[in-house]
Formats: structure tokens, C-alpha cells, sequence
């Protein structure tokens, strides 16, 4: 490592991308910063390494010199020595990634509505300087030592890199139905990614694997229409979720000033706190002196039971808000959880 | 040459924008580059003028813009002072810091306008199709927006 940038201390590694890693480190100039280290993969040919390399040398340098609040900064940009790597020296963010949020289970309506504010108004200062980002999804979303979400990882500067990349690391989750039938990526296919996104952030990982794999559906039409809700999520976000990942991208909010006003209107409450295992689900919230529980249990694919109810904080007698009184349907648990859950 | 202006106009929960393009000759239209709006965040109002002030200053840096023209207050007759004035007169001076941070800002009055540009009531003016044929080209302005566009009209001819 100490042949790309002088000064520069490289310290642990803190992620591992497809082309590379990235590395704690300390810059004279910035302090503690990331090194992001883009390695030609070995799929490569010279041809379109150069041409790789090229354009995410200039996307960078132009990234270098545009600041924005929701963008992770990157300070510089440099060819390696060996010439088969590019450094890319940035801002470090101590939250880390969204990712991990998204394995530890549902995020809270609030917390998404304000990730998804900050990571539109960083999408729209790229679309307005002319550039797609590609790789929308929560391992690209890092948060700052403020708690403010950042977009970061800008490796993907062609389509052809899209599917080239997108193949081996998972990617294709959020591949826009168009992406698919060849018509390459825009500033709509980026909405797209926001709105899979924003249902991975709201459902986290253990509900989101149990669904088929959007690579899987995407391709074949009418994703929106098959995407499997907790019962919390209210009508109004299934909504927009639905409008960013429609498959017209006609349909789709147009731009991100679009999407931010389909977004403000949303309510943050009630604001659960959400646990999924493989047989049951759990809900969570205060509510002045009280606390509400939800659960669902899951026994088998055709017999669930579920129920509501609320306890005091302190002392005092519990309180049965609704349930199933005997073993029923997925449909019916789903459906009397939402009017509860949802109000 | 040609200058970037914003026209914009506040209400309770929601921004009005028109961006425009006007042209150096005053006899050319102006050239609507954009016509949208920013709508307020639903729950806390600190946190929606946090959005919405930031949504302001990227929208206004990363086009470019100039100067800015916003609706600026006013009272008539006798009005009782209503929550919903207060609170779009708070949305009005979110707007207008976020410009004036990137921009220069200049606020006129629907009744300033009215006094200063051309023969006819600013209202009539925006009820003629036939005007804003003449005066504005690019996008499709709508109709709901055609009084912050008459600001960018009136400031263009001051």
C-alpha cells in the first residue's frame, strides 16, 4: 500500500468491495480518512480496465470537486503504481454502512423517512451535475459522525460494468426492470434502486430473504405488485415504494424532486420497534404510560395466530387489542395485524 | 448573455418553483427550464424546514441559479391573522435564507407588480393564455404557476 499516495498511513481494513477494499487511514491533510482501492478484476480485459479506469478516474475527480452534504466526500484520486489500481482517498463515516441496519432487522418508519430524504437530496446534487450513481442500496449508504446519511461507492461509471459487476456481487437485487431489457441505466433506474431500498431498509434481511429474489421476479414484469409487506407498513409508504419500482419508468417519479415530495408527505408514526424470526414476529412501542405488543406466530405455511395487546410501563393490568381466537390463515393474520398496526 | 433566475412562491406546506432561463434581448420569452415544487415534510416542523432548506440551497447551487424572486409578504384589508399565515410566512423565510445563501433574492409583492408592470392587474395577466404563449417558451408552465412566473416577468422588466 505505501506505494500509492505519500503521507498517507493505511491502517485495518473496514469493507471489502468486488474490485477491492477499503482501509482505515490517516492523511496528513484530512486527517482520518478511507482508502478505497479499486483492483482490475480478473475478468478484465485490458480494454476495459483502461476504459474503467478512465471513467472512474474522471467520475471521481469530478466528485472531488463537488461537495454536497449527502455525498461522501472524496478528498483525492490516483492511479497506483502497478497501473492495474485506483486509490480513491475519501471521508471516513464512523457509522458505517446501512448494511448492517438492514441485517439486524426492520429500521423504524422514522429513521428510513430520514435516510431516504438525505440519500434523495445526495442522488439529486449527482443528477444535476449530469452523473448516474448505479449502486443504490444500503452498503453504499454510510453514515457520518453526525448520523447523517451519505451516498458512497460510485464504482460502477458504465453499464456495461452494471452487469459485469452486478453478477458476482449481488447486485442484481436492484437492477430496474428496463435495466434488464437492455435499455441501460438513467436517473430513473436510480429511483428505482431508492424505492428497493427504502423496502429493504423498512422489512430487513431475515423478511427480505424469505421472498424470492428480486433478480429473480424484477425481469419478468410487475415486481411492485409481488413484493411481500410487513403488516405495518402503512398504505401510503407501499405506495411510494410501489411508484419508484413500477416497471414503465414513465410511471416512476421522474426525478428526485419528484420522488422527495412523494416521501414528505409520509407519516413516521406509529414508529415500531420490529423483530422477525423464522416463526415469529414481534412489534414494540410506547404509548404514554403504556407499552404495545404485536406478535405473530408462524407455525407452519397455512396455520398462524396472532395478537395485540398493551401492558402498563409500571404496575397494572394488561389489555388484549385484538387477536385471532384460533389458528388461521397468513391472509387473515397479515390483515388484522395491518389494522392494528397501521392506524 | 442569457441569466439563470428562480422565481419562488411559499404557502403553508408547499414551494412553488419556476426556473427559467431569460434571455439577454427583453423582446425574446423567458425559457421555462423547470416548473415543480417542494412540498413540506408531514410531523415536525423543524426537522421539514431542515429538508426543505437544504432541498432550496442544493436546487439553487447545483442549477446554477443567479437571482432568485420571491412572493414576498403582504397583508390586505382588514385579515385576521390566521395560523396558516404565520406558518407560510415561516415557510416564506426558510425560502428565502436558503436563496440568499447562494444567490442574490429579490422579493416583490403580487400589489408592487401589479402597480409596476404593464397596463393590467397582475390577475388578468395570469388568466391570459395568450400572454404567457408570448412571454414564456421551453416547458410546460402550469397554470398554478403562472403567478410566480409573472414575478420573473416583472423583475426581468425592472
Amino acid at each position: 500500500m505505501s506505494d500509492y499516495t505519500s503521507g498517507l498511513k493505511v491502517g485495518k481494513k473496514i469493507g471489502n468491495g468486488h474490485f477491492g477494499q477499503v482501509h482505515e487511514a490517516v492523511d496528513p491533510a484530512h486527517g482520518e480518512v478511507a482508502v478505497k482501492v479499486l483492483q482490475r478484476a480478473a475478468w478484465m480485459t485490458d480494454a476495459q480496465w483502461a476504459t474503467y479506469k478512465s471513467e472512474h478516474l474522471g467520475e471521481a475527480q469530478n466528485l472531488s470537486r463537488a461537495e454536497h452534504r449527502n455525498v461522501v466526500k472524496v478528498h483525492s484520486v490516483v492511479e497506483g503504481d502497478s497501473g492495474d489500481s485506483v486509490v480513491i482517498c475519501m471521508a471516513f463515516c464512523p457509522g458505517g454502512s446501512l448494511q448492517d441496519h438492514f441485517e439486524t432487522g426492520p429500521t423504524s418508519l422514522p429513521a428510513v423517512k430520514k435516510v431516504a430524504t438525505q440519500v434523495l437530496h445526495g442522488l439529486g446534487a449527482l443528477h444535476q451535475r449530469g452523473m448516474i450513481h448505479r449502486d443504490i442500496k444500503p452498503a453504499n449508504i454510510l453514515i457520518d459522525g453526525k448520523g447523517v446519511a451519505q451516498l458512497g461507492d460510485f464504482g460502477l461509471v458504465t453499464d456495461d460494468l452494471v452487469f459485469g459487476y452486478a453478477s458476482d456481487a449481488g447486485y442484481l437485487d436492484h437492477l430496474a426492470y428496463e435495466v434488464w431489457q437492455g435499455s441501460g441505466t438513467s436517473v430513473r433506474s436510480d429511483i428505482w434502486a431508492v424505492g428497493m431500498t427504502i423496502y429493504r431498509l423498512l422489512h430487513g434481511k431475515a423478511w427480505y430473504d424469505e421472498a424470492a429474489r428480486p433478480q429473480d421476479l424484477v425481469k419478468d414484469g410487475n415486481y411492485a405488485d409481488k413484493l411481500k409487506w410487513l403488516p405495518h407498513i402503512p398504505k401510503d409508504w407501499r405506495r411510494v415504494i410501489r411508484k419508484m419500482l413500477v416497471d414503465d419508468p414513465a410511471r416512476r417519479y421522474q426525478n428526485v424532486q419528484q420522488a422527495l415530495n412523494g416521501v414528505a408527505p409520509l407519516c413516521v408514526e406509529p414508529a415500531w420497534d420490529v423483530t422477525v424470526g423464522h416463526d415469529r414476529i414481534e412489534w414494540r412501542r410506547i404509548s404514554g404510560s403504556r407499552r404495545i405488543l404485536a406478535e405473530w406466530e408462524r407455525i407452519s405455511d397455512r396455520k398462524h395466530r396472532w395478537r395485540v395487546w398493551s401492558e402498563p410501563v409500571g404496575s397494572g393490568r394488561s389489555r388484549t387489542l385484538g387477536g385471532s381466537t384460533a389458528l388461521t390463515s397468513r391472509r387473515d393474520a397479515e390483515e388484522g395485524l395491518r389494522e392494528l398496526l397501521c392506524f | 448573455m442569457s441569466k439563470r433566475m428562480i422565481g419562488l412562491s411559499a404557502s403553508t406546506d408547499n414551494v412553488i418553483y419556476v426556473d427559467v432561463e431569460v434571455p439577454d434581448s427583453d423582446d425574446e420569452p423567458l425559457v421555462i427550464l423547470e416548473d415543480g415544487n417542494w412540498k413540506l415534510q408531514k410531523g415536525d416542523r423543524s426537522n421539514a424546514y431542515q429538508v426543505l432548506h437544504q432541498q432550496c440551497v442544493d436546487y439553487i447551487r447545483e442549477a446554477s441559479i443567479e437571482e432568485a424572486v420571491v412572493k414576498a409578504s403582504a397583508v390586505m384589508g382588514r385579515m385576521s391573522l390566521k395560523l396558516g399565515m404565520l406558518q407560510t410566512a415561516e415557510v416564506r423565510g426558510i425560502v428565502i435564507a436558503a436563496a440568499a445563501s447562494e444567490c442574490s433574492v429579490t422579493q416583490l409583492t403580487k400589489g408592487l407588480v401589479s402597480r409596476t408592470y404593464g397596463e393590467r392587474n397582475v390577475d388578468d395577466y395570469i388568466e391570459d393564455d395568450d400572454f404567457w404563449a408570448e412571454h414564456t417558451t421551453g416547458k410546460t408552465l402550469r397554470k398554478m404557476s403562472r403567478e410566480v412566473a409573472m414575478l420573473l416577468v416583472a423583475a426581468r422588466n425592472r
